[in-house]
């Protein structure tokens, strides 16, 4: 027997968020009943997401015997794992500082960091990061603050 | 070139960063949010008085749309800002007083300080030019008498909503079948489409389909007949004890000293009072409308009564 | 009555300056990933209140034009949609360009653009009013039945498991079902975030889905250059390109009815054309396999219909005075702010003015299509930047964007989950388009099919009284069965493939 890890995981999470906002459902206000009531399309949208869930829980397992050796295991990319998580981080970072520390302050320490972490980090390569990353922050800050009369955080 | 936009971006970080003496304000431009898209009776009306302060105001008025949630957003963005007066809000009491209680928001209209009321709009019953009603008293007796068969074109829960209650408050319970459209384009493509019967609509939006044919004003909802429409009845006048005005009223946050908020009011009053502001507004059908802080209170509470009332003798609200 | 000099007024210099200024604006911004037509639009309203109103609509118009278009760039060569309009263009353009062809489909896409605009705008032009009153006739049947049409186009473009399609979109369902309900003004799912109340904006979604997604996607490999085969595209290629299309011709036609169709539906825009269009081109095409990986017709079909939809929402507009989707109810506003009431009667009290915006509308396709002929060689440039600069300028771009369009840090935040769940989805093997159809959707088919059914007197009943609605719910019922069928079909002739060269190998 096999099973497909991820879409037997992923049909589980979509099964909890339904059971979730079924939940919910029963807690909206409905005094307001306006022609089927504001629960009804949700409803039919859970069951049926619920359904094919379930479907891709059978599906995800299969009781074939496993084709042995035909899908030697990929080698753990460690590399490609710490730009993405890293870069995913810094995201978060930036955006937990943006109300905090406003758009300039917060912008160029983002970008800058993540050009460093992507790319070669000798000093030469670093000078233009610091550049690029000043050039854009200010030069959008001119584009929407003061041609486009936006408020930016 | 970029040195020198960095030396100005450097200067205007600076100069956002040193707290500003309340003797000086304004000393930055004036942030105004209207919780709604660009277009509309509220944005335009703000802008219109807000290009007609630049003379009167050191700084100028800034626009911001923000919308969604029906006008929730825009307010809680002004509820959440610094009450320096800095930062405020242009709305009308269908919306302000109605949504925060029908969704049970964190705040109520009574969350802000009122500064003025600035401007009116009109509302307007309409109907298909096709529709067998002349009057008002007319098609709300059609509705009586054949209950769930008129399609009544309405957003729930919002103004229009509220509207439509409050007409069938005063004729003793109306039973359309309701047909949801909100926003004033939704309601009157509606009508066109021969997909509802009858509706209610700001007049500005409305005017040019009747001046076309396309549509017919039974009665303007407004407590006086309005000056861009003096032939055509009020429901009061049909008979019909309901009205609503849109009063465009401008909000600060709690807590705005009160010498800013005199200032903002004095300085609208007197763009309100000019000539050329009164001309622009009128163009797009919405009448100057200046009244001072009590005034704007006194009219806020019997708004927002009457629509409790009607809530709760609905069972909106428990 | 109408005075035809006023065309001349946009071929004052100051006007052709304003124009290509506006185009060109319009494509850069377009071209940027999370930088939309839309918010080019809403961000310029405002400015054009300090202009005369024939100025302001010829710069609207402008900008308009040459941000739908310039969509396209990011579409192809990161494979990153700017808007809902260009996600079909992804599909052919994308594979097309990591071939090391970006050149090429970038030039299929600029001139697909110019003829939908073209075709668009004959429409706009000579049929305005008959197709404006056509648009009235849609009620709620005829939405709803427009709905269930589209998420069958779901199926045939959704690739190997039905099943993950259908979840994907069930998914992007039930996403729009959260915040203020259209209809009841109730607030459903949003587990007690106020933030919440709004719902979850389009933008900030398809920005996050896509952007996010793609960038972490391709950062295992971020050291290797782009594979350009003709970095110097000469106009000569390009015309080379262009006259390829006589090919296409029954493409093109098709694809441009399917957007002016669906442009001139009031709410339902540029975004559901190019996936309408793409996916009929696709089940009418001889090999329907070849889509996906590259083929022409796939970018020809995206293209033309979503710059077919921008003249189709003007007709709307411009006849009836209601918006076909949301950057023309931008301009709307902006007519409003100008004391020009868009309505039955802006033909006839100003239609001079409307000579002008349609003579607008001409020119800046022209204008369009010039300056993307020269610019596809910078464009390509472009992606000799060092992916490791560009990813978190686009990253930035993005937060930026999604700020800027309604100044909330909420918007920005669903921008960065749902992009974490795009990639998860990618991983997995599910979708994206259909989520993001879904959500586009969700709300319309909730409100028309109760409204639907209130008006039926609380039965389905009603859609037998209405042939348009029937109609689509036909179609539906015919693609579905279709791509099942021809699906059946090729594993069928799969497995029959394997059997005959197992059978062989058993022999040999």
């Amino acid at each position: 027997m096999r099973v497909k890890t991820g879409d037997f995981v992923m049909a589980l999470v979509l099964l909890a968020v339904t059971a979730a906002l079924y939940h919910q459902s029963t807690t909206i206000n409905t005094a307001m009943i306006y022609a089927l009531g504001p629960v009804f399309f949700p409803r039919i949208i859970m069951a049926v997401t619920g359904l094919l869930s379930v479907v891709l829980i059978v599906q995800s397992v299969s009781f074939k015997p496993a084709a042995a050796g035909k899908r030697a295991k990929q080698a753990f990319d460690r590399e490609g794992f710490i730009y993405r998580w890293g870069l995913t981080a810094l995201l978060v970072a930036y955006l937990l500082a943006l109300p905090l520390l406003g758009y300039a302050a917060a912008t160029i320490p983002f970008l800058f960091a993540g050009m460093a972490l992507l790319g070669p980090r000798k000093y030469k390569d670093l000078a233009i990061y610091a550049t690029v990353s000043l050039g854009i922050t200010f030069g959008l800050q001119f584009i929407f603050a003061t041609l486009l009369k936006l408020f930016l955080p | 070139m970029r040195s020198l936009v960095l030396m100005i971006c450097v200067c205007l970080l600076l100069g956002a960063a040193v707290p500003a003496p309340a003797a000086e304000y304004p000393v930055k431009p004036i942030q105004v949010v209207v919780p709604w898209k660009p277009g509309g009776g509220s944005d335009i009306s703000a802008r219109i008085i807000g290009d007609h302060l630049k003379d009167i105001l050191p700084q100028p008025f800034v626009i911001a749309n923000i919308d969604g949630a029906a006008g929730l957003n825009g307010a809680l963005q002004v509820f959440k800002a610094r009450p320096d007066g800095y930062t405020l809000l242009w709305e009308h009491p269908g919306n302000l007083a109605v949504a925060p209680m029908v969704t049970k928001a964190e705040f109520t209209w009574k969350n802000f300080d009122p500064v003025c009321i600035a401007a009116k709009g009109d509302t307007a019953l309409i109907v298909r030019k096709d529709s067998p009603y002349k009057t008002a008293t007319e098609a709300l007796r059609a509705i009586m008498d054949a209950p769930g068969k008129v399609r009544w074109v309405l957003a729930p829960n919002a103004v229009s909503h509220f509207t439509f209650l409050s007409i069938s408050d005063a004729v003793g319970g109306l039973k359309p079948m309701i047909i949801p459209g909100s926003g004033d384009k939704d309601r009157i493509v509606a009508l066109l489409g021969n997909n509802g019967d009858i509706s209610t609509v700001g007049y500005a939006a409305a005017e040019p389909y009747v001046k076309s044919g396309d549509l017919r004003i039974l009665a303007m909802v407004n407590s006086e007949r309005s000056p861009f429409a003096p032939d055509i009845p009020t429901l009061k006048e049909q008979g019909v004890g309901a009205s609503y005005d849109f009063l465009y009223s401008v909000f600060a946050p709690k807590g705005t000293p009160a010498e800013v908020k005199k200032l903002l009011a004095d300085s609208l009053k007197k763009a309100i009072d000019d000539p050329a502001t009164q001309k622009a507004l009128r163009e797009q059908a919405i009448e100057p409308y200046f009244r001072g802080l009590e005034d704007m209170a006194k009219l806020w509470e019997a708004e927002d009564t009457l629509y409790h009332r009607l809530a709760k003798v609905n069972g909106l609200i428990q | 009555m109408l005075d035809f000099s006023q065309i001349l007024y946009v071929f004052e210099p100051l006007n052709l300056l304003l124009m290509t200024v506006g185009v060109f604006g319009g494509l850069i911004v377009g071209a940027m990933p999370g930088l939309t037509s839309t918010m080019a639009v809403a961000l310029l309203v405002p400015i054009t209140f300090g202009m005369t109103v024939e100025m302001g609509l010829v710069l609207l118009m402008a900008v308009y034009i040459g941000a739908i278009s310039g969509g396209l760039v990011s579409a192809a060569l990161l494979n990153i949609p700017g808007t809902p309009s260009s996600v079909a263009t992804t599909f052919d353009a994308f594979p097309m360009a990591k071939r090391g062809e970006a050149g090429k489909a970038l030039a299929y896409g600029v001139f697909a653009s110019f003829l939908g605009s073209l075709l668009s705008f004959f429409a706009l032009a000579l049929l305005a009013p008959i197709l404006g009153a056509f648009a009235l006739r849609f009620g709620p049947f005829e939405y709803f039945a427009l709905v269930v049409f589209t998420l069958s186009c779901i199926i045939s473009i959704s690739g190997k498991s039905q099943v993950k399609g259908l979840l994907s979109a069930c998914v992007g369902l039930l996403m729009a079902m959260v915040g203020l309900s259209n209809t009841d003004g109730v607030t459903r799912f949003t587990f007690g975030f106020s933030a919440l109340q709004s719902g979850f904006a389009e933008m900030p979604v398809l920005i996050g889905m896509y952007a996010i997604s793609q960038v972490l996607m391709d950062i295992a490999d971020i050291k290797k250059p782009f594979k350009i085969i003709s970095a110097s595209f000469t106009v000569r290629e390009f015309c080379q390109t262009a006259a390829r299309f006589r090919h296409s011709v029954k493409n093109v036609i098709r694809s441009s009815l399917i957007g002016i169709g669906i442009g001139i539906l009031p709410g339902v825009g540029p975004g559901l054309s190019n996936i309408v269009a793409y996916s009929t081109a696709k089940s009418s095409d001889k090999d329907p396999d070849s889509f996906g990986q590259g083929n022409p017709d796939g970018i020809i079909a995206s293209e033309t219909a979503n710059n077919a939809a921008t003249g189709g929402a003007m007709i709307p507009l411009l006849t009836l005075g209601i918006p076909g989707d949301v950057t023309t109810m931008m301009m709307l506003g902006a007519f409003m702010i100008h004391g020009v009431q868009p309505g039955p009667l802006l033909m006839r009290d100003h239609g001079n003015l409307v000579l002008i915006i349609l003579s607008a509308y001409f020119i800046s396709n022209i204008l369009m299509l010039l300056l993307q002929v020269y610019f596809i060689r910078v464009l390509i440039k472009s992606l000799l930047i060092p992916r490791f600069i560009l990813y978190p300028v686009i990253l930035g771009l993005c937060v930026i964007g999604c700020y800027a369009l309604n100044s909330s840090m909420t918007d920005v935040w669903i921008f960065l989950g749902t992009g974490l769940l795009g990639y998860v989805f990618t991983r997995l093997g599910f979708p994206l388009l259909p989520l993001v159809l879904g959500l586009l959707l969700g709300r319309m088919a909730e409100t028309q099919l109760r409204v639907s059914i209130v008006m039926g007197n609380g039965s389905l009943a009603g859609y037998l009284d209405r042939p348009i609605a029937l109609a689509f719910l036909a179609a539906a019922a015919l693609s579905v069965g279709f791509s099942l069928y021809s699906k059946r079909k090729a594993r069928l002739r799969r497995e029959g493939l394997a059997a005959a060269l197992a059978s062989e190998n058993a022999q040999g």
